[in-house]
């Protein structure tokens, strides 16, 4: 069984009246990909913060790699990459000397450090800019000189804070894929996001986070097992009669029906063959229909049956 | 590592073009405008041995004529750039200031001027000297004629004193005071990299310092590899404006080079220590805290005489416990008192004074910066 490298159990954070995290607990295996998903404020950067300890915390107890977190357990934090939700950088260092600086606050022996600033300015892409300051470069390759600062000594936990904000789809795209390829690596990932379709993406695990708690955590899986509807058909429809409406409305497995704007969206709580039982059943009808959509889950319905609100509100 | 956190601080900071242009490129730029607005003292000053004055022969007298050879020999020891006239025109020399005053020559040397200065002193001692010594010249010239030569001479040794007020090489011009204040300011802005410093240093006042803070970097380490980073930045900052304001401005400093390091290296370790210890204070934002800092250099310059060079004179008769505090002023005094003083009593106070305060700002930055864990980022 794999081991527990983060622990952290009962952890409440106040800011005066506001309760930013509220008796949280969370347990991180290694090589896992964990994702923190949750809406701005839900307390996402406030738990990686404390995790890191830079934030004092009220109550709980915080375990990184079988040891109690303070701000000088540096054995602990050696193991540990940062890469933070704004770009940390110098600017009126290179991308180079940038990644050299904070590499070399991790290790000390300098030719270990050239082969592994090297390395990480390979891993993020960053070749042709080495010598760039980091007002040269776009948003996307800033993204990635941050990411490379926090990767570059070969962390065996690397923790990102929302490091795809702002970035291009494609500089997204490689972010991820250096995500799961430090992970094929041996890295531990703990990645913060509120873009559902990366975590979903990325993530062996997910932990849903609103008001300060954890409110659903498991794979992918195992978090769409939480929620009734396991399918929603649409289907573009002229016309339809209240009594065919409520017909389908008591087919099996399906709980909701509504007819609204020409658009019938009936959603079903998982089984198979939903979509042709409807589509035959409005062939039988002589309704006459256009185009048919199904859509799964996603991450946002989920967040929407637990909490009644859409996870970007 | 300290050497690490040292390397790139110091890199950081000499590409910081708010850092360099404040600290280096404004005081250039201040000595060069002070240079060029004061240009027609630093003209008159080179004429400032040589006075004009103007020569009314009454009567010959051959001891005043030889008094007045001596004093007016071309060369380094000039001392008057005599006219020789009458009466009428000589007047209108000095009405119209062409000549600083007037030799009468006959059985007695006489002087008329019509202002005071520096000059019309140095006029009125040639005239005096002689008429302290005119009689037992007279005396002796009869006995013996090179006993007599010798007092005439003598008297322009006397006054070639009055010209040589320092026994350290340097110079009393009080345009000088400018470029002290100047040289305090240079040390003060220094603040400007201790004020980065203490911004990259606490996790919530930047995500970069945030960032060092979650690196396994000793706290202690890291605040003293940036601060010694900046001191030396600084202090090589304040050498180039020295030497800018000796070898290409041509200010004579006086030739005392030596205590001018610790001076240095005292200033900017005031100078950072300063912007380090604003920094810290508080969560106000960086810009604000900027601000505060430039307005208090500016005013503490002010008052060590950066603008009006005679306000330190004055703060001395009227408020003189300002001077004593005011760190711009400590710094300034103690650029003067090695210019001017031989001993060295007055610039060893002034540099206590300054570590003084440097410990206090470092001590209280440091107790502030030490934190390690946040309330709020």
């Amino acid at each position: 069984m794999a081991e527990t490298i983060v622990r952290i159990e009962n952890l409440v954070k106040r800011y005066k009246e506001l309760v930013a995290l509220d008796h949280l607990n969370l347990e991180i295996k290694e090589g896992e990909v964990f994702g923190l998903l949750g809406p701005n404020g839900s307390g996402k950067t406030t738990a990686i913060n404390c995790l890191l300890s830079l934030l004092k915390y009220d109550k709980g107890k915080i375990q990184v790699f079988g040891r109690p977190m303070e701000p000088d357990t540096y054995e602990s934090k050696r193991n540990i990459g940062v890469v933070m939700q704004n770009v940390a950088v110098f600017e009126e260092l290179t991308v180079y000397e940038n990644i050299d600086y904070f590499c070399g606050l991790y290790v000390t022996s300098k030719a270990e450090r050239k082969n592994m600033v090297e390395e990480a300015i390979d891993f993020v892409g960053l070749q042709e800019f080495r010598k760039f300051y980091p007002k040269k470069l776009s948003g996307g390759l800033l993204r990635r000189l941050n990411i490379a600062c926090g990767i570059a000594h070969r962390p065996r936990l690397i923790i990102m804070d929302e490091p795809t904000v702002a970035v291009d789809p494609q500089s997204r795209n490689k972010i991820l894929e250096g995500i799961l390829k430090l992970n094929s690596q041996g890295a531990t990932i703990i990645y913060t996001s509120h873009y559902m379709e990366e975590v979903e993406q990325i993530c062996s695990r997910i932990a849903i986070m609103d008001k300060g708690q954890v409110i659903a955590l498991g794979t992918k899986e195992e978090l769409k097992k939480m929620i009734k509807e396991g399918e929603t058909i649409q289907v573009d429809l002229m016309e339809l009669s209240e009594e065919a409406l409520t017909e389908i409305g008591k087919m099996p497995h399906v709980y909701s029906a509504v007819y609204e704007d020409n658009l019938l969206t009936v959603r079903c709580s998982g089984g198979r063959h939903n979509v042709i039982r409807i589509l035959n059943y409005l062939q039988e009808q002589g309704v006459s229909f256009g185009q048919v959509y199904t859509k799964l889950p996603t991450l946002n319905d989920i967040f929407l049956e637990i909490t009644g609100k859409e996870l970007r509100d | 590592m300290f050497g690490h956190i040292f390397k790139y601080r110091f890199k950081s900071m000499i590409r910081c073009f708010d850092v360099i242009f404040w600290t280096l490129a404004f005081p250039l730029l201040l000595s060069l405008f002070f240079y060029f607005g004061f240009g027609s003292f630093f003209e008159s000053k080179e004429q400032f041995h040589v006075i004009p004055a103007a020569v009314v022969v009454e009567k010959e007298n051959p001891y005043i004529s030889q008094l007045f050879e001596e004093l007016s020999v071309k060369g380094e020891d000039q001392m008057l750039e005599l006219t020789f006239t009458d009466r009428e025109e000589a007047e209108r020399l000095l009405s119209d200031e062409k000549v600083e005053g007037i030799f009468t020559e006959g059985d007695e040397l006489g002087l008329i001027f019509k202002k005071n200065g520096l000059s019309q002193s140095i006029l009125k001692a040639i005239a005096d000297n002689y008429a302290q010594v005119s009689a037992l010249i007279k005396e002796r010239a009869v006995s013996d004629p090179a006993e007599a030569a010798f007092m005439l001479q003598s008297i322009t040794e006397d006054i070639s004193l009055n010209k040589e007020i320092t026994y350290t090489g340097g110079n009393m011009d009080s345009m000088l005071q400018y470029f002290y204040a100047l040289l305090a300011m240079t040390c003060l802005y220094g603040s400007f990299s201790g004020l980065i410093n203490a911004e990259q240093l606490q996790a919530n006042l930047s995500p970069l310092a945030a960032r060092k803070v979650a690196a396994p970097a000793h706290r202690m380490k890291m605040i003293l590899g940036e601060f010694s980073a900046s001191v030396l930045l600084q202090t090589a900052i304040i050498f180039i404006v020295i030497l800018f304001l000796r070898f290409v401005l041509g200010i004579d400093f006086g030739n005392r080079f030596l205590p001018v390091i610790p001076l240095a290296f005292a200033g900017s370790i005031l100078g950072v220590s300063f912007g380090f210890f604003i920094g810290c204070i508080g969560k106000a934002s960086a810009q604000l805290k900027n601000y505060l800092m430039i307005a208090a250099c500016m005013v503490l310059s002010f008052l060590s005489g950066l603008m009006i060079g005679d306000i330190k004179m004055w703060l001395e008769r009227s408020c003189p416990i300002i001077n004593r505090l005011n760190p711009a002023a400590l710094i300034a005094d103690a650029f003067y008192s090695l210019n001017i003083y031989d001993s060295y009593g007055r610039y060893l106070a002034n540099l206590a004074g300054i570590l003084i305060y440097a410990a206090v700002f470092c001590i209280g930055g440091f107790m502030l910066a030490r934190r390690k864990k946040y309330a709020s980022l």
